[in-house]
């Protein structure tokens, strides 16, 4: 179904398309009644398929007749046109806002096998790759355009019910809904694959262990309770005291202590944590900062610095801080040479040393610190090491049948591992003497800076040898991977025997307890929303259901109107279409049949009862209402009324296309029956329909349309009808239709030429002059192009005038070759003055 | 937004939608007519209103087929029945 309607056309141009040739022909269908007139083989068909090859760029005779794809090789192009000739189909269309369009398709590629044929559209130019902007569904093929071939009439009504679906996809393709029903089963897939929240899946995670009753419990839990969260914490604490035979209260010891009971479980499993090795410590600075202390140093007496200390702790003493008389050194034990105004002096000199004092402490912490990193870090990497290297030969033998028992494989993994870990320690045992040489660097400083003397150490070669051997430990951490090799061989069998005894799914419920409020919310409003996306798939099923039973209601409808506009107040009629199964869909076209007017009808599957002509209106019927529900605003009929179903001319020139025009539809209509032809373009004169005649003359050149919408033309139609007559009154009827061609052609080439010649005149001022043709042609040869003309204008009064006697009535011959002389004069003149007005 | 749609049963529904001054007589009887300003992309979405119950389940669908009639392909419309669905796991 398509949003926008396809607007009129107001013109068609053809070239190369089929019997179309090298000329290019242009229609003009700026009319809302097209009526194209051409007897057998003159290209009618022709025509449509390139309205039908213009829209979808495809062939509804070959989607849809049988026989192979190789059968219509090459079935496109004009087979007399040069190979690098162009082959293309054009128009004007007005678009939804009116503005006409000109849409061009142009053949790249014929059809070839099992390919289809390739174009290249465009729409005012610009490259298009569908005309979805003028209503033309693309997934529609060949039949998504407008026009009405014999074979599609008849597929329709061939097919079986379910390929028949297919003809009234435009009209019953839920496919959006599907689409839509896509989406609504995608949500409810998404929504299911909405994991649970982390405390559901561990506590999920408790079945088939010994805790599964635990889970049970846990899962009885409501979120209305409002002790969820304590009774939660309960149940578990119970679980965990009953596998530990413990008392134990709150929920963080427990599960310190099943943590513990883990770790111990697995390493009587295999010592897997013995062969395991933590990130090695990044070595510390072990350059203390003593740089501001070597500076101060250098600014004080050197001598002085040296006893500073034992100044310090000589006034330190209560009894020389306050002396008042001379005393003995008590140092050098010089007698009385301690006096008070040498201790003033003294404590004078200290005082000014106080700031080297501070600096020096400052530089003795620093190196202390120094010695703490060191010795810190020492132990740090020793932890972050293997233990196995230290396990006795016993240990060693117990570890390598545990990993065998677990793994059911040879020792090779775990041996690696215990050799690689004897290697580490080996090269962390080296470390201990350049650690013991920095260590002892280190303790040199302090005693220097105790001393204030200048400080000299070997610190900085210790701290060279010890990164050295550090570089060659963490080198060989990094790239040997037995360790790694043995872990991923030992845990999953570790993971395997501690998950049967369901320790680390309790401990997993532990860690996440926390979550379950939250989690048994989003669990309720995942239930919630999944059970209103369950209801809303029931109700958009039995919606889409409904949706299609109206639409065949309203087909039924559409298709019984159309019928009843051919075939009025016939018995047999037309009773709807069914659907037969929900899913997929089946179009039935049903008879009624009565027996009298007023009885009541039976109905049968129309295909095994209709009449040949009662099957063509039921696919015009059907054609017509499809159009009509899919609002479109151009229908293009080739031969919609068969030879053998003359009867219901009559009705369609006057209830069907009256009910087209009067509903704004534009119609394009091609016969080849002229009478046909004759009444569609008299019945409808108000509409100013536009006729024209095909002629396929020259197949090179090709088919080439004429415009008839004329007095002239319309005689000549009429003419048509009774041309091959075999009784003389047929042919007379004929002969009468081209004496009125002749005389308005006459008239029509007088009152040309004097008006041209400067004095204004119409046909009706000549016929006021001479109005039977022998009085004409004297007045005509005035005009004529040629003497050829002028023998032709004097001939033809004798062949038309057959008087009473059926001896005297022209041939058909004749008639043709009058016919002949007429087309050739008008266009003589046409092509001299313009197109001759009716 | 659907325009051009009846939903005459539900009142409060259709000026949600902002049908409240209801559809022309011709979309009335012709249900397969949609406004043009409607996506083409879920062309029957007008139509499955029509004929939609006033229940629970079909309030729901409405409010997914609102909140899909814009979409322009199949991403589109995922990202507008997301958003509602979403709002269902919400609340």
């Amino acid at each position: 179904m398509n949003a926008v309607p396809i607007p009129a056309f107001s013109w068609l141009e053809i070239r190369g398309f089929r019997a179309f040739g090298s000329e290019a022909r242009r229609l003009d269908l700026s009319s809302s009644l097209v009526i194209v007139h051409a007897g057998n083989s003159q290209s009618k068909t022709n025509l449509a398929e390139a309205m039908e090859f213009l829209l979808t760029g495809r062939s509804s005779r070959r989607d849809l007749f049988g026989g192979a794809k190789a059968e219509y090789n090459a079935s496109l192009r004009n087979a007399h046109l040069p190979m690098n000739a162009e082959v293309w189909v054009a128009a004007g269309i007005r678009d939804s806002s009116g503005v006409e369009r000109e849409v061009r398709r142009t053949l790249v590629t014929d059809f070839d096998g099992a390919s289809d044929c390739v174009s290249h559209l465009t729409v005012d130019g610009v490259v298009r790759d569908s005309l979805e902007a003028f209503g033309i569904n693309a997934n529609e093929g060949a039949i998504g355009a407008p026009v009405l071939l014999q074979h599609t009439l008849r597929y329709v009504l061939s097919t079986e019910p379910k390929q028949r679906a297919a003809y009234f996809k435009a009209l019953l393709e839920l496919t959006d809904l599907d689409i839509f029903r896509q989406g609504i089963k995608a949500q409810h897939a998404r929504i299911d694959g909405v994991p649970a929240g982390a405390s559901l899946t561990a506590i999920d995670g408790l079945q088939g262990t010994q805790f599964a009753d635990t889970g049970n419990a846990l899962n009885s839990l409501r979120l209305t309770s409002p002790e969820l969260m304590r009774d939660a914490e309960r149940i578990v604490v119970e679980a965990g005291n009953r596998f530990l035979q413990a008392e134990i209260e709150s929920i963080a010891a427990l599960r310190a202590a099943l943590a513990e009971a883990r770790s111990r479980r697995a390493d009587a499993l295999f010592p897997m944590s013995a062969l395991s090795m933590a990130p090695l410590p990044v070595a510390p600075t072990l350059l203390p900062d003593v740089e501001v202390y070597s500076n101060a140093l250098r600014n004080v007496d050197q001598t002085l610095a040296e006893l500073m200390p034992t100044f310090a702790a000589f006034l330190a003493v209560p009894e020389y801080e306050h002396l008042d008389h001379a005393v003995d050194c008590p140092v050098c034990a010089t007698s009385s040479a301690l006096t008070p105004a040498r201790i003033t002096e003294l404590r004078d000199r200290l005082r000014a040393g106080e700031q080297l004092r501070q600096v020096a402490s400052a530089a003795s912490d620093s190196v202390r610190q120094t010695q703490g990193r060191l010795n810190t870090w020492r132990d740090s990497l020793r932890r972050a090491l293997p233990t196995a290297e230290s396990w006795t030969d016993e240990q060693r033998d117990i570890a390598r049948s545990s990993f065998i028992q677990l793994c059911g494989e040879n020792a090779e993994a775990y041996e690696d591992a215990a050799a690689f870990a004897d290697d580490l320690h080996q090269k962390y045992s080296l470390l201990g003497s350049p650690v013991e040489a920095v260590n002892q660097a280190l303790t040199i400083l302090i005693d220097q800076i105790e001393r204030r003397v200048e400080l000299k150490s070997e610190l900085d070669v210790a701290i060279i040898d010890l990164e050295e051997i550090l570089a060659e430990l963490t080198r060989t951490a990094k790239v040997n991977e037995t360790l790694e090799t043995l872990r991923r061989t030992v845990e999953p069998h570790l993971a395997k025997k501690q998950s049967n005894d369901g320790l680390d799914k309790l401990l997993d419920v532990i860690d996440q307890l926390p979550l379950l409020a939250s989690d048994l919310t989003a669990a309720a409003l995942k239930a919630a929303t999944i059970k209103r996306l369950t209801a809303v798939e029931r109700a958009l099923k039995q919606a889409s259901s409904s949706v299609l039973d109206a639409r065949f209601a309203s087909m039924s409808s559409a298709i019984e109107r159309w019928w009843l506009s051919i075939r009025p107040g016939e018995l047999v009629g037309f009773a709807g279409v069914k659907r037969r199964a929900a899913g997929a869909i089946f179009v039935n076209l049903i008879a009624a049949l009565q027996s009298t007017e007023e009885g009541a009808a039976v109905e049968r599957d129309a295909l095994g009862v209709y009449s040949d002509s009662q099957l063509n209106a039921l696919g015009l019927s059907t054609f017509l209402a499809r159009s009509e529900l899919i609002d479109r605003s151009t229908v293009f009929l080739d031969d919609p009324i068969p030879g053998s179903d003359g009867d219901h001319r009559l009705t369609f020139v006057q209830n069907t296309l009256t009910e087209l025009l009067d509903g704004g539809q534009q119609v394009i209509l091609t016969t080849y029956d002229s009478k046909f032809a004759d009444w569609a373009a008299t019945h409808h004169d108000a509409r100013g329909p536009v006729t024209f005649d095909l002629n396929l003359l020259d197949v090179v050149l090709g088919t080439e349309p004429t415009q008839t919408s004329d007095a002239f033309s319309r005689y000549l139609l009429q003419g048509e009808d009774n041309l091959n007559a075999p009784t003389a009154a047929g042919r007379r009827s004929a002969c009468v239709a081209y004496r009125s061609a002749a005389e308005r052609l006459a008239k029509q080439i007088i009152a040309t030429n004097r008006s041209v010649a400067g004095a204004p005149c119409t046909v009706a001022d000549v016929e006021r002059e001479a109005k039977q043709l022998g009085d004409l042609v004297p007045l005509v040869r005035g005009f004529v192009l040629s003497n050829d003309e002028a023998g032709k204008w004097s001939v033809m009064p004798k062949v038309l005038n057959p008087g009473n006697h059926d001896d005297a009535v022209p041939s058909t011959i004749e008639l043709k070759q009058i016919r002949g002389n007429l087309r050739a004069i008008a266009k003589a003149h046409r092509a001299k003055w313009g197109t001759l007005a009716g | 937004m659907i325009r051009g749609v009846k939903v005459s049963h539900n009142q409060s529904v259709a000026k949600r939608m902002g049908c409240d001054t209801g559809p022309p007589p011709r979309l009335r009887s012709q249900w397969w007519h949609y406004s043009s300003e409607m996506s083409a992309y879920l062309p029957n979405l007008p139509a499955l209103l029509e004929v939609l119950p006033s229940t629970p389940a079909a309030y729901d669908l409405r409010a997914l087929v609102e909140a899909a009639a814009d979409a322009n392909d199949a991403g589109e419309i995922d990202a507008a029945l997301s958003k509602v669905v979403d709002g269902w796991m919400r609340k």
